[in-house]
């Protein structure tokens, strides 16, 4: 594969990307780079989402709608996290907001 | 304008205070059955039969194109870490979307919001969430808003009321599309 010249200023950015993928830095592709931010940003999102929790009310509920919320805080997907409880997307929804879940947005 | 719109959405926008603005801002919300069927509470299908009986909101079943294409993307976000994972519902939204011509998606939901900047197929789809929907309503002065504080203080109220949280750098991007 042919050598790509890089902004030197980007070097530690591709470094670190470099470190996560295992892909050596000269032959890091765009869609490489691409992925790296998506799963960087989903990681993001995540870790966000985990703040102040109410732990002990997931704790209550019923093993079903636990396994949703878990599914919610994984996914960033209240659609999937309803399919997971086996509840109307309103219901789980409710839940959510009781076990303090803030949807994370980024545009 | 037309736009289609999601449950995620739709399940947190009919408790917000402000969610009449959406009828300032669209001409038609398109509300497709396989979402509708999502919604079990009183309050939120009282509010989605008062909006189809004003006829701002149009209830569409989808195409069988849009159910094919919604499974083909259900199915290769799946083998895609850049796009992440994508359930049917927000496939089909998408979808119909771009099937339709309408473009416009109401939706805050992550995979739908950066699907667009990865797939070329849906890169004409425009993702509008409720901060988008209430910058277009501060614009267009269906809002009051006198600085950019109490513009910043309506995106927290919606926020603390629908617990929601908006990166710092989309609440400044709104900002500064707000002084333009």
């Amino acid at each position: 594969m042919a050598t790509k010249k890089y902004n030197a200023s980007l070097a530690p950015d591709l470094e670190f990307i470099s470190r996560d993928t295992g892909l050596d830095v000269e032959t890091l592709t765009e869609k490489a780079i691409r992925e790296f931010i998506a799963r960087y940003k989903l990681e993001k999102i995540r870790k966000e989402m985990r703040e102040n929790v109410n732990w002990e009310y997931i704790s209550k509920l019923p093993g079903r709608l636990q396994k949703g919320l878990f599914s919610l805080l994984d996914t960033g997907n209240l659609h999937i996290a309803a399919d997971n409880a086996g509840v109307p997307i309103d219901v789980i929804n409710v839940h959510r907001k009781k076990a303090n879940i803030f949807m994370v947005v980024g545009k | 304008m037309k736009g289609v719109i999601d449950t995620c959405f739709l399940v947190d926008w009919v408790d917000y205070r402000r969610r009449d603005i959406l009828k300032l801002i669209f001409d038609e919300v398109i509300l497709l059955s396989e979402i509708e069927k999502e919604i079990s509470d009183q309050k939120a299908r009282k509010i989605i039969r008062n909006w189809m009986d004003e006829r701002f909101m149009k209830f569409i079943r989808p195409s069988q194109r849009d159910i094919n294409e919604a499974i083909e993307l259900t199915t290769n976000s799946y083998l895609s870490t850049l796009i992440g994972e994508i359930h049917y519902a927000d496939a089909l939204i998408i979808a119909h979307a771009k099937n339709t011509g309408i473009k416009n998606i109401i939706s805050e939901n992550h995979a739908v919001l950066h699907l667009p900047e990865h797939h070329p197929l849906y890169m004409d789809v425009v993702v509008l969430t409720a901060g988008d929907i209430i910058l277009h309503a501060a614009k267009m002065g269906y809002i009051n808003v006198r600085s950019e504080d109490d513009f910043a203080n309506i995106l927290g109220e919606y926020q603390k009321e629908t617990k929601r949280k908006y990166s710092t750098h989309f609440v400044q991007k709104l900002i500064k599309e707000l002084k333009v």
